[in-house]
Parts: C-alpha cells; sequence; structure tokens
C-alpha cells in the first residue's frame, strides 16, 4: 500500500502540474455580456486566409500579444532560436475541432454580426482562447482592448490562437517533451508539434479528468479507427469523445471537414508515434509520465511532413485586416425620465466608414448610465454579407439608465466608444433631462 | 477498510457459490424477456425469435441511435431509441446484465461539448422508456458498470484542482441512491462486477497499472494485483468472476507490443498467452474476451509478418495453443467485442489496415460459427453493448 500511495502521489503531482495550465473555471469570463463578433462566410474561407497570415507572423508582428515569439528549435542544452512559422495545417486543424473555425455561435449567420463564441471554460472564438480570457484584465473590471480583439475579431483571435500553439512549443524542454530528437526538432515538421498541439488542450495524461495521453485506456477501443472530420459513413471515427486531442487534430488534417460537398483544405497527411516501435512506445511508458518530462523525448514520427503552403502576399493581409474607421452617429443623446422612474433604454449604431472588421468597446462614466454590449463589432461595406442590401453592418449599442442610481436634477454622463484597432475614440454626451422622483417604482428618492 | 488478500479469498468464497445462482436467474429472465420489447418500427426491422440480437449504439453529431440487429443478417434491425447529445460527443452506454435496461453517460444536448464537462448518467428501459437520470457530475467516457442484479451502477467521477486530481467510483441505484465506493486521488477506472458483488477496479500509476477490488461489505483492497509496469487495458471478468483477462505490454527484440494475459484472482498466477506468437514475429494481441461458457479467451492478433486477414483466435484460459480462429477477413484484422450467449456469433471491429498505428477504416462485422462475415453499418462509430438471446 505504502508503494502504491507513493506512486499515486508522484502522478497526482504530475497531473497538477499539467492541469495547472488549464485556466480555471470561472463563472463570468472576461466579459459580464457576450459581445458581438462577425462571421464571414460558410465555406471558412476568411478565417483559413487568416490562418495562412498567423502563421506566416503576418497579422501583428513585433506586437506583445498578438506578435509569435521565435521559436526554439535543438535538443536539450543545445536550443536555438528561429523566425516563427508554423505549419498552418495545423492552425486549420486545431480551429476546427475548437469551434468548427467559427467566431462566433451557432445563433449567428455565416456572413454577419451575431454573438461571439465564448465556452464554459471562457475560450473565446476559433481558436477558442482560454488564456488570459477567463476574467476581464482592464480597469473597472473591463475587458482590456487585447482581450476585447481576441472576443470580436477572428484574425486576432487566430492571432493569439497562434501564440499560444508556439508558447506550448516553446515550453520544451523546461516543461514539456521534446518531439524530433533526430531532426534537431525542426518546427518545420509537423510532426514535431506532437506534443504542442497535446498541449494546446491541456498536456494533460492518467490521473487527470481530461487525458490526452494516447496510451490511457480511458479511451476505451485499441487500436483506434483514425478520426475523421469528414463524412460520416467514410469508414473513420467521427466521436471526439473516444480520442486525445492531438489525434483529432492529426485526423482532421489528414481527412478535412466537408462543406457544401467540399472539403476546407486539401488532405494532409500526418504521422503519429508508432507504437510498436520502442523509439516512439517507450517515451509514453507511464513511468515516464512525471514532470519535467525528460523521458517522453522522441524522433519524429515517420513519415514526416512538411506543411509547403507558401507565405500568403500582402494583398491577403490587407484583405483580411482592412482600414476600418470607427463611425458613432450619435454625439448626443438626451433621455427621459418617466413619472414612475423608469426611462427606456437608447440603441445607438456604431458603424465602420472604412474597410474591414471594426472592434470596438465602449464604456460609461456614470455608475447609472450603462452601456451593453461593451465590446462588438461593425463591419465596413466590402466585408462579405449573407443578407446583401438587408445586411445589418453596424454595431448596436444599448444604454440603460438605472434611475436608482440617480440624484434629482440634470444628469450627464459621457460613453466611451473606441476601437483598439485604430486607437480612434469618440464620446456621447448622455442627458438627463430632469429628474424628479428617482428609484424604483414605489421608492421616491428626493 | 483494508483487507489481507487471505480475508478476500475467504469472502471470494463465501459469496461466489449465491452470486453464481443470482446472475444465472438474471440471465435466465433476460432471456425470457429479451426479445420481447423490441418494436419492429421500420422496414427490414429485427425479427425476435430468428437468431440472436446484436444491440449497438451508434454515433450521430448530435444523437445516437440505440439499435437491434439480427445476427443472421444485421441489415434486419430495429431501432429501439435515440439519445440526443452535445455536438461531437456520443453516449458511453451499457447493457445491463438482464438486457432489459441500459446506463450511459451523456453530455447534456443543451450543455457544453467537451470530454472534462460534466457527464449525466442516465437509465432508461432497453426500447428508450422511462429514462431516469441518476446523476449529474460523471466522467463522460468511462461506461457506467451494472451490479450483477442491475439494482445499481457505478460510475467514476472526479475533480481537477490546481492540488490535483481526486476521484471516486460512485454506486448509484436505480432509485437515485449514491453510495461512494472508492475515493482516491490515483486515476481509477471500473472494470466490473463478479457475480458475488466484488467490485473490480485499476489504478493507475507511475508504476503502472494495479488492480483492486471492492467487496460487498464496502471494504476496498487497492493492490489485490500489480497488472504492468506501465497501461494495462482491456479488461474482462470470467463469467464466473474467478480470473481477469487483459493487455499488457510486452518489449520483444522488434519492439514493444500488447499481449493479453489471464490473472487468476484466487492465486494470482498469471497465463500469458504468448503461445499465439508465431516464432520471430512480433504480434500485438487485442481486447482478450471470454467465452460465454468461461472455457477460454477469444483475442485478436496482428502480427507484423501479417498476410492476407488475420482472424481472432480462440485460447485456452491457461495459455498453450490456439484451440481455434474464426473466419479471417479478407485483409486487416479483427478485434473481438462480444460472443452471443450461445457462442454462435461473434460481434468483432474489422480493420483494413495493418498496423495499430495506422489501423485504418473500421466497421463493426458479425461473423458466425460458419464463417460468414456480415457488416453492421456502414458507419465506424458503432459501439457493441451486448447480445440478446431469441430465444428461437
Amino acid at each position: 500500500m505504502k508503494r502504491f500511495a507513493l506512486v499515486a502521489l508522484v502522478l497526482v503531482i504530475a497531473a497538477s502540474v499539467s492541469m495547472g495550465e488549464k485556466a480555471p473555471r470561472a463563472s463570468a469570463c472576461a466579459f459580464q455580456v457576450a459581445p458581438t463578433a462577425y462571421e464571414g462566410p460558410k465555406d471558412r474561407s476568411l478565417n483559413l486566409k487568416a490562418m495562412d497570415l498567423a502563421a506566416y507572423n503576418m497579422i501583428a508582428p513585433g506586437d506583445d500579444f498578438f506578435g509569435l515569439p521565435r521559436l526554439e528549435k535543438g535538443l536539450r542544452g543545445t536550443r536555438s532560436s528561429v523566425e516563427p512559422v508554423i505549419p498552418p495545417i495545423l492552425l486549420k486543424s486545431i480551429s476546427w475541432i475548437e469551434s468548427v473555425t467559427t467566431q462566433t455561435t451557432r445563433d449567428a449567420p455565416f456572413g454577419g454580426i451575431g454573438p461571439a463564441l465564448i465556452s464554459f471554460d471562457c475560450g473565446h472564438g476559433v481558436m477558442q482562447v482560454t488564456s488570459g480570457m477567463t476574467v476581464p484584465l482592464g480597469t473597472d473590471g473591463l475587458a482590456t482592448p487585447d482581450q476585447l480583439l481576441v472576443a470580436t475579431h477572428y484574425a486576432y483571435n487566430i492571432a493569439r490562437g497562434a501564440v499560444i500553439l508556439v508558447d506550448k512549443w516553446n515550453a520544451a524542454p523546461d516543461y514539456r517533451p521534446v518531439a524530433g530528437t533526430d531532426t534537431d526538432s525542426d518546427p518545420s515538421i509537423v510532426e514535431n508539434w506532437y506534443f504542442a498541439v497535446w498541449s494546446y488542450n491541456g498536456f494533460t495524461g492518467p490521473g487527470a479528468k481530461r487525458s490526452n495521453h494516447p496510451m490511457d485506456p480511458v479511451y476505451g477501443a485499441w487500436p483506434r479507427t483514425p478520426y475523421s472530420c469528414g463524412a460520416a459513413n467514410d469508414g473513420f471515427g467521427h466521436n471526439r469523445g473516444s480520442y486525445p486531442y492531438q489525434e483529432l487534430v492529426w485526423g482532421c488534417a489528414t481527412r478535412p471537414p466537408v462543406v457544401d460537398g467540399k472539403q476546407l483544405w486539401a488532405p494532409f497527411e500526418l504521422s503519429l508515434p508508432d507504437l510498436n516501435d520502442s523509439r516512439w512506445r517507450n517515451p509514453l511508458q507511464l513511468a515516464n509520465w512525471k514532470s519535467p518530462y525528460v523521458g517522453m523525448d522522441m524522433p519524429t514520427p515517420l513519415p514526416s511532413h512538411v506543411d509547403g503552403t507558401s507565405q500568403p502576399p500582402t494583398s491577403i493581409l490587407y484583405s483580411i485586416l482592412g482600414l476600418p474607421k470607427l463611425g458613432v452617429y450619435k454625439s448626443n443623446i438626451s433621455i427621459a425620465v418617466k413619472d414612475d422612474g423608469t426611462a427606456e433604454p437608447q440603441e445607438v449604431e456604431i458603424g465602420n466608414a472604412g474597410t474591414g472588421v471594426l472592434a470596438w468597446g465602449a464604456t460609461s462614466s456614470a455608475s447609472w448610465l450603462t452601456v451593453s454590449p461593451t465590446a462588438g463589432v461593425a463591419i465596413a461595406n466590402d466585408v462579405y454579407c449573407s443578407a446583401g442590401d438587408q445586411c445589418e453592418r453596424d454595431g448596436k449599442l444599448t444604454l440603460t439608465v438605472n434611475p436608482s442610481g440617480l440624484r434629482s436634477g440634470s444628469q450627464r454622463a459621457t460613453v466611451r466608444v473606441y476601437s483598439p484597432q485604430t486607437k480612434d475614440t469618440q464620446t456621447i454626451t448622455v442627458t438627463i433631462a430632469s429628474v424628479g422622483k428617482t428609484g424604483v417604482p414605489g421608492i421616491v428618492k428626493n | 477498510m483494508i483487507l489481507t488478500q487471505g480475508a478476500v479469498r475467504v469472502l471470494r468464497r463465501a459469496g461466489k457459490a449465491a452470486g453464481v445462482v443470482v446472475v444465472v436467474g438474471a440471465l435466465a429472465v433476460g432471456l425470457w424477456l429479451g426479445v420481447s420489447a423490441l418494436r419492429g418500427d421500420e422496414n427490414g426491422a429485427a425479427k425476435a425469435g430468428s437468431s440472436p440480437l446484436l444491440i449497438y449504439s451508434e454515433f450521430g453529431r448530435n444523437s445516437d441511435t440505440i439499435w437491434a440487429a439480427q445476427a443472421d443478417d444485421p441489415s434486419h434491425r430495429s431501432r429501439l431509441t435515440t439519445i440526443d447529445h452535445a455536438p461531437e460527443y456520443g453516449v458511453v452506454a451499457s447493457l445491463s446484465p438482464d438486457a432489459e435496461h441500459i446506463a450511459y453517460t451523456v453530455l447534456p444536448a443543451e450543455g457544453f461539448a467537451a470530454i472534462d464537462a460534466p457527464a449525466e448518467v442516465w437509465l432508461m428501459d432497453r426500447d428508450g422508456r422511462n429514462r431516469k437520470r441518476l446523476a449529474a457530475d460523471a466522467d463522460l467516457p468511462v461506461a457506467p458498470v451494472w451490479l450483477p442484479d442491475g439494482s445499481a451502477v457505478v460510475f467514476r467521477r472526479s475533480d481537477n484542482n490546481e492540488s490535483g486530481g481526486h476521484f471516486q467510483l460512485v454506486q448509484v441505484t436505480t432509485l437515485g441512491v449514491r453510495r461512494t465506493l472508492v475515493d482516491t486521488t490515483a486515476g481509477v477506472m471500473p472494470v466490473g462486477f463478479t457475480p458475488d458483488g466484488s467490485l473490480y477496479f485499476v489504478s493507475l500509476s507511475t508504476s503502472g497499472t494495479d488492480l483492486g477490488v471492492v467487496y460487498p461489505s464496502g471494504g476496498v483492497m487497492s493492490n489485490v494485483a500489480h497488472l504492468s509496469d506501465d497501461f494495462a487495458r482491456d479488461w474482462h471478468l470470467s463469467p464466473d468472476g474467478a480470473r481477469l483477462a487483459y493487455l499488457a505490454p510486452r518489449q520483444t527484440a522488434s519492439g514493444v507490443s500488447y499481449g493479453a494475459v489471464v490473472l487468476d484472482l484466487g492465486d494470482g498466477a498469471t497465463n500469458q498467452l504468448r503461445a499465439a506468437a508465431a516464432p520471430g514475429s512480433q504480434a500485438d494481441e487485442f481486447n482478450p474476451i471470454w467465452r460465454p461458457d468461461g472455457t477460454g479467451v477469444t483475442i485478436g492478433r496482428l502480427a507484423s509478418n501479417l498476410a492476407g486477414g488475420a482472424p481472432v483466435l480462440q485460447m485456452a484460459a491457461a495459455g498453450g495453443p490456439v484451440v481455434g480462429a474464426l473466419a479471417p477477413p479478407p485483409q486487416g484484422f479483427d478485434v473481438p467485442l462480444a460472443w452471443s450467449s450461445d457462442a454462435g456469433y461473434l460481434a468483432v471491429r474489422f480493420f483494413e489496415g495493418n498496423s495499430v498505428t495506422n489501423p485504418g477504416r473500421s466497421w463493426v462485422t458479425v461473423v458466425g460459427a460458419d464463417g460468414k462475415r456480415q457488416t453492421v453499418s456502414p458507419n465506424s462509430d458503432v459501439e457493441v453493448m451486448g447480445w440478446v438471446d431469441s430465444g428461437g
């Protein structure tokens, strides 16, 4: 029993280290109310283009939050760094597993604006970015501009997801094993991202609630039919609960999703570690599941593959990011408080007079005036919208007066609308003409 | 309460006779009731009384379908019910000992679609009636395990926080009364109940896979046997509860493969069914299941020098040479899943590939004693729950 208890303790410690990277569950994530976001066309063409850009660090190079850090390569003790390039196929496959490559919920139309996708563990958008999104990190309990972009703008969300994937790669060798001990851990070899992809979902193993260890018997079938994102009757597996995360990503890359009869990307063969070969099987032994996982270093799974997707031209970058321009159509709003102390909410439209997708945020200067949502998007005329001429391209901001917070007499507050992309700010002055009786109905406050 | 191994044997022997009676009785009732609840609700429906019926679930993106298919012609099948679930995550179901009920874990359709989201445990009649939620804090991938008398199931639940993992095996009766059987910081999974009501379970740690037991009295022994220094898997108790068949990895000159092992739970002796391995070749063995009469074990086996298709093999539990083989696939290999109670049919998963790492496409197939092989569904996403004897 003593031996059992000791080794169990080791395993739990290892598991806790692993689980520690998964952000804790939060009840209210970065936004109290889900912001709006833009959903591109059903063929995911905009998202996929943005992934090529993000893979080549073109969306926000040099930015502390959205720019890719350099990639480390090499063996333990001989690491060096190279310009960051992620195999684009990984971002594409991960995005489908995470969100079926959507920035919004199913309530939003393809080619339109709708509620941003936020999961139960605060995963946001296309890449289900969780890290840094569990609580608002700005002042006054509000989201930061970076958080706002992650939640609302698909391209920045994808860029942030790419940063996180690079961070997972760079966690080796100090906190993660090295894949590719025979190939200098070359990041251009897609199979060398095996542990980084595993870590994107959580470097978890036996002893964790959600294990991604390929040998974990919690996955009931052995061997496993490879996973597929393709047609239901293609002879491969489609039940996600039966696979560790990296096998979902590998399978989806090889057997891509089909939308309206067309594959979203060309099938990309990827190799998993050969579990009959000691070179890969031994590192995955249970005994090696302990931080910092030195024993799990392994050679590149064979045959290995390189993603030949070429670097997109700059014109693609411009078409994705555009040159948005903040346009708030009202600068003054007067709100009347009724005799019963209530006031009708007022809606303000936020437009984009430039091009592309504009992300905006809004704050109120007064506690009696709330804005909702506090973030969203507005799309310019050049952005695809499935509703055509009937398209709702503007963002909608609702201003609500809380009469119980009002003093008697005239009141004034300002709403600040800003864009984290353009750094533009516009203000709306909100005036309560005159307050006699205020407060909730039945309660007089003079 | 921790018991010694000697006490274990005494308790097991005492409960064995009574347990066998309970199971035989339950099976008899199950056989009689088995087909009566089936309703042919579509063309080509399964016919009661013609051949054993295979009960399986078929995955759908938003709901799974439970089917009953005739062993002699699986294209004749009846839809028993459907179960809605969160997108992309199917149910994990198990058939009760009397084959009348189904227990399953499921992520609610309107809930969050993630493997670590809280799963619900539901109980229903085999035809989908009388659904009842028993728990809402289960782990999705771990199938509920039935008590021999069908009065309760055991499911796994777990919590993870900054200080580590915490796992429980929880028994919940069909009336919803809960009782925690195992509470540990190690990763545990239920194996199954013996006829006398002892629950075996495995624990994973960095030292390997250990077998534990919870006795009907509630006493727990965590280290009944050390199954492997690594990941053991695919464990199956013999019908009489006296032995455990499982897979354990073994190192050979040419690599690593899984081999089938039979553990005698009474004296702790193990038999590695290595006689199946041809000299000079590496062979992976799969899912050692017991023949219905408990006299032997059926395994899948894929040799590195495979030529043609690899059939499932029948082995004596005590080891020794292969005593039989079923009709092989034209290529690839079979993994045994479940025997019909009369041993006339075996459900297998047929893989068209020739390696564990890249096994290729697969389909559940029924292999008859006459050598006939029939695919159950064009979809790969089929999980076999068991058989219902038609009695006819």
